[in-house]
């Protein structure tokens, strides 16, 4: 009887410490993310990005952190990074207005022409430049769900609307569930990523040696294609592929 | 008679709308070309718009130093969207009989009753820019560069013509390669006829506006012209019907023109102004300031606009000074030019956005601009002004302009397009909710596999249910079937058993066996109903005999004993066991 009592009474003391714990850990976060605030405002926007990132590393990462680590970046005059976290952020928040608006702003401030391949998949599910992928995800199950519960309402009675609400749902429900796999598919090889360097010289090999086969410059979007070792393979058009050292460019989805 | 009655009314129309074409006659006057050399002609065009006829030729005033050939008459009449319009073209050509400017015109017609008179039109003939040789043969280029001495990126008008008096075709035309020198062509071939060495030929014109980059003397060498000289193949018998191309041969002939010479001379090193940009030309300065009052931290929009004539892209960017209480905000400066006959021409505007910070006056001072003037020779500048610009308070309301009443009232004013005076990003957000986790954070866990799995799960759930209760429904009839079956035929074995008792069995039987909800028993619907079941034959007519054995003991008082009925009612209840399950 002893020990069950006593496992009863330590639970009863860890739960309010854990719980206690977690609103701490709460609190600070919140403290760092209001001196963040603060710092960029009164113009210390080292500051305010170290705050920002602090926040991320802790897994707070959201649309709203990586729009300002982005403000922050851009108020820094690093290009490069203010576009991977203003691409980052909308990962998040798509159709965030001021997102854009900002991103346009950096995107306009780089030198290199660089265009953005589009598939004809892409093209035609063309909704899903807006969303990000939980509100695909939540779409599709809203009308996965509509479909089943007229597919049962039909099970107890068969008036001829329900047949018709069948159709429906099922077309959009597939649409829907082509859209999921599409945007999953994105998300998941989402290769995109970021030069952060003012110039950065790529390379037709991995080596310091090798000859030098373009020249790009920070903020251009490329695809990362693989990584060895220090050295990353990135392509930028379809007959424009070269070796750049690993930390001249950072992916924006985050791994 | 429709037919009749429009063939009437068509010469009608037609007379009304040439009635209503000749209602507004005018005259007018044209020369195809400006400037002209000694030795060349130019054509003199006379239309008479709103009719195709004319009681008399035009008389053209201003004629006496040229000798002028008719150049024939055209007539034409267009119709477009219902508008009818006609008119009568006299054509001549002038050839110049000395140098001089002249007044060619006014052109005068009567027709109608009346006299319409002309404008008149200006000529300028200037010297014979190279004599041509009098030797020269039916077909020959020549050309000529005027002036020959210029100042860098000053256009010099390189010309050509080829004289001919034989018909060609497949004209390739190879300029001169000169380093140091470009060549830009300035408007289309012209062809008119002229004179050289006394003779008459049909000269096709091309003109070129030649660069010189730097100071230096350059030797132009000659153009070659590659053709193909027709050659009359017919008897002139024909009256010149083989004089066509179509009916000719040709030989492959090349020309080339005289080698020429242009000096491009330094600008001049005396009084050269520090600032002078290389601009070289005629040109002027425009100011304005729009608006010039308004309220502390609106804009006003300085516009500084540089046209003329001659190397454009010299015009530097004009800069303003600092100053101080207003913010300046510079536009990218908008260069627009363009080539004709003279050379380049064209314009440059430059413009600023200020908002002064605080109320008060200011005086805005303009730059200047500093070119050499080709013509004269020397360096110009064009001095800068000063523009006043009144800020009010910022909040003072602007001056309210009493509405006019509505009648009175103008159109509404033209809106003006919103100005970017700068470019930035927008503040970050502060908001904790930007703190908050992302619903995409955990994405995809448990919850959300469940949330797509759950509406599937509930419908073969509901599918599930539905077939379990329908099973359950058949096997408790079947159950109510077996006892109904085992209470018969313990019934039948009991040697004290009423008919009455029997045939209420059998009935009771049957309603629990085919799920029936029968009163009475008879021998007919039994058998309608086992043969619906597929009961073999011999089953259906035992069980027909044997409950109309009943029915006649129990209603009729007749029939078998009780022992017998109950034996064959117990047979009749196993072989429906054992046929329908």
């Amino acid at each position: 009887m002893k020990p069950v009592l006593l496992l009863i009474l330590c639970l009863t003391l860890l739960c309010p410490l854990a719980a206690a714990a977690q609103e701490n850990g709460q609190t600070g976060a919140e403290e760092t993310f209001f001196q963040a605030n603060q710092a960029y405002k009164k113009g210390r926007f080292q500051a305010a990005a170290q705050g920002y990132l602090k926040l991320a590393a802790a897994g707070r990462g959201s649309g709203d952190l990586y729009y300002n680590l982005g403000n922050a970046y851009y108020r820094l005059g690093q290009l490069g990074r203010a576009v991977l976290y203003y691409e980052r952020a909308r990962l998040f928040i798509p159709r965030d207005p001021d997102l854009n608006f900002n991103l346009t702003q950096a995107r306009d401030q780089t030198k290199d022409a660089i265009p953005q391949q589009t598939g004809l998949l892409e093209q035609g599910l063309f909704w899903l430049h807006s969303m990000n992928l939980y509100e695909v995800f939540l779409g599709f199950a809203l009308l996965n769900a509509l479909f089943f519960g007229v597919l049962i309402l039909r099970l107890f009675r068969r008036p001829e609307w329900t047949w018709y609400l069948v159709i429906v749902f099922g077309l959009l429900g597939a649409l829907a569930a082509g859209s999921l796999a599409v945007k999953w598919h994105q998300t998941a090889h989402d290769q995109r990523a970021v030069v952060l360097q003012k110039e950065l010289k790529v390379l037709a090999g991995p080596d310091e040696g090798d000859t030098v086969i373009f020249k790009i410059h920070e903020g251009a979007i490329v695809q990362h294609e693989r990584s060895e070792g220090q050295w990353a393979l990135i392509s930028f058009g379809p007959n424009q592929r070269g070796w750049v050292k690993a930390g001249a460019v950072e992916q924006i989805q985050p791994q | 008679m429709r037919f009749w009655l429009t063939l009437l009314l068509l010469p009608c129309l037609l007379a009304a709308w040439a009635g209503s074409a000749q209602a507004e006659l005018s005259l007018s006057l044209k020369l195809n070309r400006q400037e002209i050399a000694m030795g060349e002609s130019a054509r003199l065009v006379v239309t008479l718009s709103g009719t195709q006829n004319a009681d008399t030729r035009p008389s053209i005033q201003g004629l006496e130093d040229f000798t002028v050939s008719p150049g024939g008459t055209s007539s034409r009449m267009e119709i477009i969207n219902g508008k009818v319009s006609s008119k009568l073209e006299f054509n001549f050509f002038v050839q110049p009989r000395a140098e001089g400017e002249y007044s060619l015109g006014p052109a005068v017609i009567k027709t109608g009753g009346k006299v319409y008179t002309s404008s008149q039109v200006k000529l300028k003939v200037l010297k014979s820019p190279a004599k041509v040789d009098e030797a020269q043969g039916p077909l020959f280029l020549h050309s000529s560069i005027s002036p020959a001495r210029v100042y860098p990126e000053q256009p010099a008008i390189y010309t050509l013509k080829l004289y001919r008096r034989v018909q060609v075709r497949d004209l390739g035309l190879q300029l001169p390669d000169t380093p140091g020198l470009s060549f830009r062509q300035l408007g289309e071939p012209r062809e008119y006829p002229a004179r050289a060495g006394g003779r008459s030929y049909q000269v096709l014109e091309v003109r070129y506006a030649v660069l010189a980059a730097k100071p230096g003397v350059y030797g132009i060498a000659p153009a070659r012209l590659k053709l193909t000289v027709l050659e009359s193949g017919g008897s002139q018998g024909f009256g010149g019907f083989f004089n066509d191309p179509f009916f000719s041969s040709g030989r492959p002939e090349f020309l080339s023109s005289q080698p020429l010479e242009l000096e491009a001379k330094p600008f001049p090193q005396e009084n050269r102004p520090a600032d002078f940009s290389g601009l070289a030309g005629q040109f002027s300065l425009e100011a304005k300031l729009e608006p010039g009052k308004l309220k502390a931290g609106e804009s006003a929009t300085l516009t500084l606009r540089v046209s003329g004539q001659g190397n454009l892209q010299r015009i530097p960017d004009l800069s303003l000074p600092e100053l101080p209480g207003i913010k300046v905000y510079a536009d990218q400066p908008v260069l627009k030019a363009d080539w004709d006959q003279k050379g380049q021409h064209g314009k440059k505007v430059m413009k600023w956005a200020l908002v002064p910070e605080k109320e008060g006056q200011y005086s805005i001072p303009t730059p200047g601009l500093t070119y050499f003037d080709s013509q004269s020779g020397g360096y110009k500048t064009i001095a800068g002004k000063a523009l006043q610009l009144s800020a009010l308070p910022s909040g003072q309301p602007a001056r309210v302009v009493p509405a006019a009443p509505k009648a009175a009232r103008k159109a509404p004013a033209r809106k003006q397009e919103i100005k970017e005076l700068g470019s930035d990003i927008l503040p970050i957000h502060a908001s904790l909710r930007g703190l908050a986790a992302s619903p995409q954070a955990g994405f995809p866990g448990w919850v959300h596999i469940l949330a797509l799995a759950a509406p599937l799960l509930l419908y073969l759930g509901a599918l599930l249910f539905l077939k379990l209760s329908r099973r359950s429904d058949e096997a408790l009839t079947q159950s109510r079937a077996k006892k109904a079956a085992k209470l018969i035929l313990a019934s039948c074995s009991d040697p004290e058993l009423s008919n009455e008792a029997l045939i209420i069995g059998l009935k009771d039987y049957f309603n629990h066996k085919f799920g029936l909800s029968l009163g009475v028993l008879t021998s007919h619907e039994a058998v309608k109903l086992l043969k619906e079941r597929g009961c073999d034959p011999e089953t259906v007519e035992a069980a027909q005999d044997c409950i109309r054995g009943l029915e006649d003991t129990v209603y009729c008082g007749l029939g078998g004993s009780c022992t017998e009925l109950g034996q064959k009612a117990a047979k009749l209840v196993k072989d429906l066991e054992r046929q329908i399950r």
